[in-house]
């Protein structure tokens, strides 16, 4: 054998020896997955090469087969009165998002591609498809946060380019969860960097990556809880848009494996499987790469005119595991020989399995004719991109790599992708035992306003955003920020791809990890339904809307944790079945917690749900600052006393118990009148809507006075008149302020429209509930008719301004 | 080895080191920066003239409007701490891979495999901090250890 690869003995290892060699190799394989490896060498008569073992490491990481979602879950709920429901869950994925997702694709007809590519892939009209994927990219974050982000976006615009026969990204999203950024330093344990130094870093690398590759970014939202402290969460997303018809592809026996892009070098070795460990004082940094967005950009562009030639038949991204899940996946049904000696490497002394696994960023695997191999190398050359053929695609099923004329890994497929045992787990669920608080009615609210406006989750982004190109490329027509002074938080932003055409998408996202503390099923319900409703807030409808789930959560060993999962998951095929916005691709990431000493810090599970809405005119948007005095302000939607979990509460300390919830029937219909309304008039003198904004984190108080202060207008509203469901004790005005109850909207509607909006909008809760102000000033009338809020506009803004200005 | 310095010009304004001065005073907490300069060092492993480090340094690595370069030899500033941070071995660089093309254009040939560019920042601090504070600097802000290196020395007057 060759001295640069390794046989390594495991057929005669016990239990605990196996586990410290995966723990010295980084493998993060279990005791079952062992035994398979071993049944699988001792028939073979022989132990594995270092190359093999990694390969299989890498192919059944977490992180490629989605061993949580596809395991077997004993799952018990216990009910408030101790009651026990039992369930077996022959795999989640099976049998919730993708169950839905079927179930929807029968009615309509605009699915291209779901769950099989690099990205959910939908129709936009009758010439372009858009790919849409959305990644996690929270552990080489948390070790090097500009790296790790911007590797993280870097990874998702791969994921675009690779979508089918390949997509133009032309925007991106970027949802971040943090520590608290004032956190005392001395406090701070050893090797966690300071969450204001990560949020920077972040922030600085996702804004290098994206603007330098010329991709906007339009949309994203930025989460702080102190349990993020050790284990951020960056989720990089990107949209794109390519010509009908390439939607789907295979390579071909025959085919020659072509990488093109950066070279190979140790960055980022063992990434998928690190993903699977937890995060100690002792993790290495072998896994933390550096990502270069001007190789991504030259090898993108080239990528496109490859394709528009046709000359290749597959391509994939090499994301994490490298070489080894992007020719894996791609020859898994059929066979491969790789010669890893021809791969272009950064530097010498590379062994063959590091060369194998490593996750170098910026490097796509092309599968090209053999007829075709030279006027692609041509082709990549003449940009400065490299582009190598390291070998070819086979039909006998086996996965052989080379390394100067020895074979050094051999593995037969079906072994490599289907002799991964399924996992059994436990999964349990109870109610929250919080309960309620009483807190003190308040003579007037305008402090706890001012204090609400200036909490970290819903403070002005505006920093941040601005460091952001939205403008690149030259499409994007509803802005992240909006109003009179340009810094008022529009709900989602729309792109108008295409410059002869008045065709839109839109993209929107749901988080609220808070809501999940009392009940995950409600917090993926109104994660769900606070995607959609931004998007009918800018004046989308929800006809045709795709989503991408992305669950963050901490060890799925913990059973609790884990029937919060299935608790989450449940909510997301009941909802998007009921709404008819399927999940077309998503993500999932586990073992998000940090060991510090003896304890143990998980996150809070946290589901992130992001949206794209196809809109016919584009010209109907609807952006969220008030547009003039005297006209009138609506309220769509019922409020209910849901303070759990609330803004409010936080601010005083508490949780509560009251999580919001969602009645997906009638907010359907509420979504889908409203979207009827705003396609109405053409000029913005004939339009019913002027303004429209949802009701999140913080309630109708906080959105209320964003469209004021957006706006620079002013606006009165009684209380009284807003619908309210629940009983008489629970009607109050903190209640009605703050209460974070899903599916409202306000809405800004001029006089001379009052009948025809009334007239369209039957049928829904809604109500009239004040008016615009020439006076810049935010009045609120109690339920008592007194004035419990009335305060300058230019104060609330600064509140709402201050916190994140860094 | 020659080694190619760029930093920003007296009159005008470095909005990285304006930046980097208040998340040290804001983020640390720690006062008294009179004045923090950020030098771009490049060094280059390869037997070049004169006249082609000259040029190198003029048209390809500093910006003519806004920067000064100094060549073989640091600016004459004067400070109390000089912070270097560089790499590690085998961590992408992605300046120096940037640089080393721009050099391979310049001069006309490919480098050979003992030949290399690298870089490093110099951080030029003015103003009474103690070694302590500059060690927290360079920790909680400018060097991250696992991919980065930092040392650090006194100045003189």
């Amino acid at each position: 054998m060759n001295q640069n690869v390794q046989e390594i003995k495991i057929l005669d290892l016990k239990e605990k020896q196996l586990h410290e060699l995966s723990n010295k190799m980084l493998l993060s394989l279990n005791k079952e997955e062992w035994k398979a490896i071993q049944e699988y060498y001792s028939k073979l008569k022989k132990n594995p090469t270092d190359v093999e073992l990694e390969t299989i490491a890498q192919t059944w990481s977490e992180h490629c087969k989605h061993k949580v979602f596809n395991a077997i879950i004993n799952y018990v709920e216990v009910d408030g009165g101790g009651k026990k429901k039992k369930l077996l869950i022959d795999s989640l994925f099976n049998s919730f998002i993708k169950k839905s997702t079927l179930a929807i694709a029968r009615k309509k007809s605009w699915l291209v591609s779901v769950f099989s590519d690099n990205a959910g892939i939908i129709e936009f009209n009758n010439s372009f498809d858009l790919a849409f994927k959305v990644e996690t990219h929270n552990h080489p974050s948390a070790l090097d946060p500009y790296g790790g982000a911007g590797t993280g976006i870097g990874g998702v615009i791969r994921d675009i380019i690779g979508a089918g026969l390949g997509a133009k990204p032309i925007a991106n999203t970027d949802v971040f969860c943090f520590g608290l950024f004032d956190f005392d330093f001395k406090k701070l344990p050893p090797k966690i960097l300071h969450p204001k130094r990560i949020a920077k870093g972040v922030r600085a690398g996702v804004r290098d990556y994206g603007n330098r590759m010329g991709i906007p970014t339009l949309n994203g939202a930025i989460i702080f809880d102190d349990r993020y402290l050790g284990n951020p969460l960056v989720y990089c997303g990107t949209l794109g848009i390519m010509p009908k018809g390439l939607g789907s592809k295979a390579a071909r026996p025959g085919d020659q494996i072509i990488v093109v892009g950066g070279r190979t070098g140790r960055d980022g070795i063992h990434g998928v499987t690190f993903a699977s460990t937890q995060l100690t004082e002792s993790t290495p940094s072998t896994p933390v790469q550096i990502g270069n967005p001007i190789e991504e950009k030259k090898t993108m562009d080239v990528i496109l005119q490859a394709r528009d030639l046709k000359l290749y038949n597959c391509i994939t991204d090499c994301g994490g595991g490298g070489f080894s899940s992007a020719i894996g996946e791609m020859s898994k049904e059929l066979g491969c020989k790789v010669y890893l000696e021809k791969a272009p490497l950064k530097y010498k002394g590379l062994a063959p399995w590091e060369i194998w696994v490593s996750e170098s960023q910026e490097r796509m695997i092309l599968s090209v004719p053999p007829e075709n191999v030279q006027k692609t190398i041509e082709l990549f050359n003449e940009e400065n991109v490299e582009a190598t053929v390291i070998g070819e695609f086979t039909a006998n099923r086996k996965l052989e790599l080379y390394y100067n004329n020895n074979l050094v890994c051999k593995l037969e497929m079906k072994f490599l992708h289907k002799g991964l045992p399924r996992r059994n787990m436990k999964a349990l669920w109870h109610p929250a035992s919080s309960r309620e608080p009483k807190l003190k009615e308040q003579r007037t609210y305008d402090l706890t306003l001012k204090r609400i406006l200036g909490m970290p989750n819903i403070a002005s982004k505006e920093s941040t955003i601005r460091q952001y190109d939205h403008e690149v490329q030259g499409c994007s027509i509803l802005k992240p920020l909006a109003g009179a002074e340009n810094d008022g938080p529009n709900d989602a932003a729309i792109i108008r791809p295409l410059f002869d055409s008045n065709e839109g998408v839109i993209v929107s996202n749901g988080i609220n990890p808070l809501y999940g503390d009392l009940d995950a099923y409600w917090m993926a319900a109104s994660a769900i339904d606070e995607a959609l409703r931004n998007i009918i807030a800018v004046g989308g409808s929800i006809e045709k809307i795709a989503l991408l789930d992305n669950f963050c959560w901490g060890s799925p060993e913990n059973e609790f944790a884990l029937g919060q999962l299935v608790r989450a998951v449940q909510a997301c095929h009941d909802f998007s079945l009921i709404y008819e916005t399927p999940f077309v691709s998503g993500k999932d990431s586990f073992y998000n917690e940090f060991i510090v000493g003896k304890k143990t810090i998980s996150i809070p599970s946290t589901l992130l749900i992001s949206a794209i809405g196809v809109m016919p005119e584009a010209s109907k948007r609807i952006s969220m600052d008030l547009k003039e005095e005297g006209s009138l302000i609506y309220i769509a939607g019922t409020t209910f006393n849901e303070l759990g979990a609330s803004h409010y509460f936080k601010l005083h300390g508490f949780i509560g118990k009251n999580v919001p919830k969602v009645n997906a029937l009638k907010a359907k219909k509420l979504y889908e009148s409203i979207s009827k309304i705003s396609s109405i008039g053409e000029k913005n003198s004939e339009r019913l809507i002027r303004a429209m904004h949802d009701c999140s984190e913080g309630g109708l108080a906080v959105a209320a006075a964003e469209m004021a202060f957006a706006g620079m207008i002013g606006m009165e509203i009684e209380l009284s008149r807003a619908p309210f469901e629940g009983a008489e004790k629970d009607k109050k005005n903190d209640a009605l302020l703050f209460s974070e109850s899903n599916s409202r909207f306000l809405i800004e509607v001029p006089e001379k429209f009052k009948q025809e909006f009334e007239s369209l909008v039957q049928g829904n809760p809604f109500a009239l509930i004040g008016r615009t102000l020439k006076q810049k000033k935010f009045i609120v009338k109690g339920l008592n008719g007194k004035e419990i809020v009335n305060s300058d506009l230019a104060e609330l803004k600064s509140a709402w301004k201050e916190t994140l200005k860094w | 080895m020659h080694e190619i310095q760029v930093g920003y010009k007296e009159n005008k304004a470095d909005f990285t080191a304006i930046a980097l001065k208040s998340s040290i005073e804001q983020d640390l907490r720690i006062k008294g920066i009179r004045s923090l300069r950020i030098i771009d060092v490049y060094r280059i492993e390869s037997n070049l003239f004169p006249s082609q480090i000259q040029r190198i340094a003029k048209e390809l690595l500093h910006d003519p409007v806004t920067q000064n370069y100094s060549i073989e030899k640091p600016f004459s500033f004067q400070f109390d701490w000089l912070i270097e941070v560089k790499f590690h071995d085998n961590v992408t660089d992605n300046v120096a891979t940037a640089a080393l093309e721009g050099i391979e254009d310049l001069i006309g040939r490919r480098f050979r495999d003992n030949e290399w560019v690298k870089t490093a920042r110099h951080y030029l601090i003015e103003g009474k901090l103690s070694e302590h504070e500059i060690q927290r600097v360079c920790k909680d802000l400018l060097a991250n250890e696992l991919i980065e290196y930092y040392s650090y020395r006194k100045g003189h007057k």
